[in-house]
């Protein structure tokens, strides 16, 4: 609904806890009106602590922000607008700290985050740009990351391209979107930087999640999927239709 | 006649970068026959990257990689991601601006 509702104040008194996608969701609409909107922080002292060590109040009028430091397992919420350079990197070295993956797994992780990012910057025509949250889980031996714009839906991006025009729901889109080679530039055309698309980020990241290194959701539309090693994706519809895409990806300590 | 050498190093995953590599690879080839890329300082290559350069320079040149115009010196985890786009290519995937 952050399309159509004009947000003057997001209340999280009652909440006890907020896992990276939401904090993400929540600077975004933050990001969107940058110190615009009131946030009330958690009376839960360790949930506000943890919003801000995350950060997030930077993006609101907030009147009681804890002063903590930032956990060096965490990525606080970073909004992104440019090419990522070597953020991917950093952010999958800040996550890994208290796990051990192997050199290769990291860098493989963080070239998943780089295409998954470039395809936010580059196809989403979001306003924001991106918002990238991530939270290491050693207890758990994993880490989530995500990475959300707030610009159009992946089925509205692909049927850009006339090869997909006909696609009428947002799981055919996601579906096809985690195909190989599927791109919403049309053929004859570059993105609007400028630049050739093959159409494997998101193949890349569902072909690795479903080998066992992960669990990747894609949040679109009116529909949210999940793709894993143990079953055929699973698909779960929203109440409210999501105007933009959320990937949270669980990467697997390996 | 030693071939020219195009150094590369970081990491590499931009495609814009990846397709500025291909055009000053094929200028290479053409003017000396041959042309060594040095990514032996390399830490890791996106497929956007990958495919910019490897689809670029095999849309102009099919033979250019298999007949050792062009001299890849990388580690094998950089190597993969240069020899999966050569393989998507062989497959038929093409880039958007190939594709008709």
């Amino acid at each position: 609904m952050h399309n159509r509702v004009i947000i003057d104040r997001i209340d999280l008194t009652d909440c006890v806890m907020l896992k990276p996608y939401a904090v993400a969701c929540l600077a975004a609409l933050g990001a969107k009106r940058p110190g615009q909107i009131e946030l009330v922080l958690p009376q839960d002292a360790a949930c506000a602590e943890h919003l801000a060590r995350m950060e997030l109040p930077q993006w609101f009028r907030c009147d009681r922000a804890p002063g903590v430091a930032t956990r060096g397992t965490n990525v606080v919420a970073r909004q992104l607008k440019e090419h990522p350079g070597v953020f991917s990197d950093e952010v999958i070295n800040v996550l890994s700290k208290e796990l051990s993956l192997s050199v290769n797994i990291g860098r493989e992780l963080s070239t998943h985050l780089d295409e998954v990012i470039i395809n936010a910057l580059t196809h989403a025509k979001s306003p924001i740009g991106c918002m990238v949250v991530g939270q290491a889980f050693p207890s758990f031996r994993r880490m989530q990351v995500a990475i959300l714009d707030l610009g159009q839906t992946i089925r509205g991006h692909l049927r850009a391209n006339p090869a997909h025009a006909t696609i009428t729901d947002d799981e055919a889109a996601i579906l096809l979107a985690t195909q190989e080679g599927v791109s919403g530039t049309p053929a004859g055309a570059k993105n609007s930087w400028g630049e050739d698309n093959a159409g494997l980020g998101l193949f890349e990241l569902r072909r690795y999640c479903e080998a066992g290194g992960g669990i990747l959701t894609i949040v679109s539309g009116s529909v949210f999927l999940t793709f894993d090693a143990a079953r055929a994706p699973i698909t779960h519809k929203l109440s409210e239709p999501f105007q933009g895409c959320l990937v949270n990806v669980q990467f697997f300590d390996r | 006649m030693l071939a020219c050498v195009l150094h590369q190093s970081g990491v590499l995953n931009s495609a814009s970068r990846g397709a500025e590599l291909a055009h000053a690879v094929l200028e290479q080839v053409a003017l000396n026959g041959t042309v060594e890329i040095d990514a032996s300082e390399v830490i890791r290559v996106t497929p956007s990257f990958a495919n910019a350069f490897v689809m670029t320079v095999l849309d102009r040149m099919p033979d250019a990689l298999a007949c050792g115009k062009v001299r890849l010196v990388a580690s094998d985890f950089v190597r993969a991601a240069f020899v999966a786009s050569e393989d998507r290519f062989a497959r038929g995937i093409r880039l958007s601006s190939q594709r008709h």
